[in-house]
């Protein structure tokens, strides 16, 4: 098997990332390839450098990040639990409340309005209808002698 | 979601998480004082946001992007970048022995050979190694952290490894 492929198996198998087939013709090779036994070792060996290199969790950190969440909470749990702010939520949705029954007469009332404005404009352009065709037909002629140009009965 | 549930799965998150995050803002920062107060600060943030993370399968992902956005903003507020360990801090690194069969003078040597290794590599070949080896994030995620595509994580570890591997080899 050509060094980068196998090599590619390897740092596969090291990055978890190795699929079954792969695992077992990796293990294979193993068995048979010196080549591939010594890049395994190798690899083998830097991922016990690389493990000896990771450092312990510190406790006071442990301690730091849990105390702040713990801090965090109650100070969230407080604000939506303080008098103040439920007696401002109160007041707030009483005033909502209160805003739109107020909107509601006044849009009610303006409703009546534009009934009562639409209805007169009815009854005057019917009255001005009727005294428009009341009036008596016009006949329009030119100052010269010419043929009658508008002759309408209103 | 109520009180109770939300800290619930807060403690599941952060007690699956944790030791990766600290263990990431440790080796980018070379600084365990500024690590612990970016594991605080994602963190809490986390704990903030809880209810907006919709996709569980995506925590991992939001952790990290948090926890490298907090270590970029550091970077970029303090205007420095560290190239090295000081032996001190390597002096500090606590040792897990059991699951190994290398004598403790042996790991300690390979610990330090690693980690001079890594400040050499460039910044992104070595986020994403310490994503992949410390985050213990698989390539999709890695992937979705830094922004990029998977055949370039992929890329990028392989070659970190490599390098690490021709070094340690001298040892072996």
């Amino acid at each position: 098997m050509p060094e980068e492929k196998y090599e590619e198996l390897i740092e596969a198998f090291f990055n978890n990332e190795l699929s079954e087939r792969e695992e077992s013709l990796l293990f294979a090779l193993l068995g048979t390839d010196e080549n591939v036994k010594k890049y395994f070792k190798q690899s083998a060996f830097l991922k016990a450098g690389i493990n000896s290199a990771v450092e312990e969790f510190p406790p006071e950190l442990d301690e730091k990040i849990l105390s702040g969440v713990t801090t965090k909470q109650k100070r969230t749990h407080k604000v939506f639990n303080s008098k103040f702010v439920n007696a401002l939520a109160y007041g707030l949705a009483v005033a909502a409340v209160t805003a739109s029954l107020f909107f509601y007469s006044l849009a009610a009332e303006y409703r009546s309005e534009l009934k009562t404005v639409s209805q007169t404009l009815e009854y005057q352009n019917a009255t001005m209808q009727l005294i428009m065709n009341s009036f008596p037909s016009v006949k329009v002629t030119g100052s010269l002698p010419n043929e009658v140009i508008i002759n309408k009965k209103l | 979601m109520r009180e109770k549930e939300k800290e619930i799965l807060f403690l599941r998150y952060y007690e699956r998480h944790k030791n990766a995050v600290y263990n990431y803002a440790v080796k980018m920062l070379h600084d365990s004082d500024k690590a612990a107060d970016v594991t605080q600060n994602v963190f809490l943030k986390l704990f903030e946001n809880l209810q907006l993370i919709r996709d569980e399968n995506k925590i991992s992902v939001w952790i990290f992007v948090t926890a490298r956005n907090e270590i970029y903003g550091y970077f970029r507020s303090a205007k420095r970048k560290e190239n090295y360990y000081d032996e001190e801090e390597m002096e500090k690194l606590n040792l897990q022995s059991g699951e190994n069969t290398q004598s403790e003078t042996e790991l300690k040597e390979l610990r330090g050979i690693i980690l001079n290794e890594l400040n050499k590599i460039s910044e992104v070949n070595r986020e994403t190694f310490l994503l992949r080896e410390f985050g213990g994030l698989s390539y999709k995620e890695i992937a979705e952290v830094t922004g990029t595509e998977i055949h370039n994580v992929k890329s990028r570890l392989f070659k970190t490894r490599k390098k690490l591997i021709e070094k340690i080899s001298k040892i072996i």
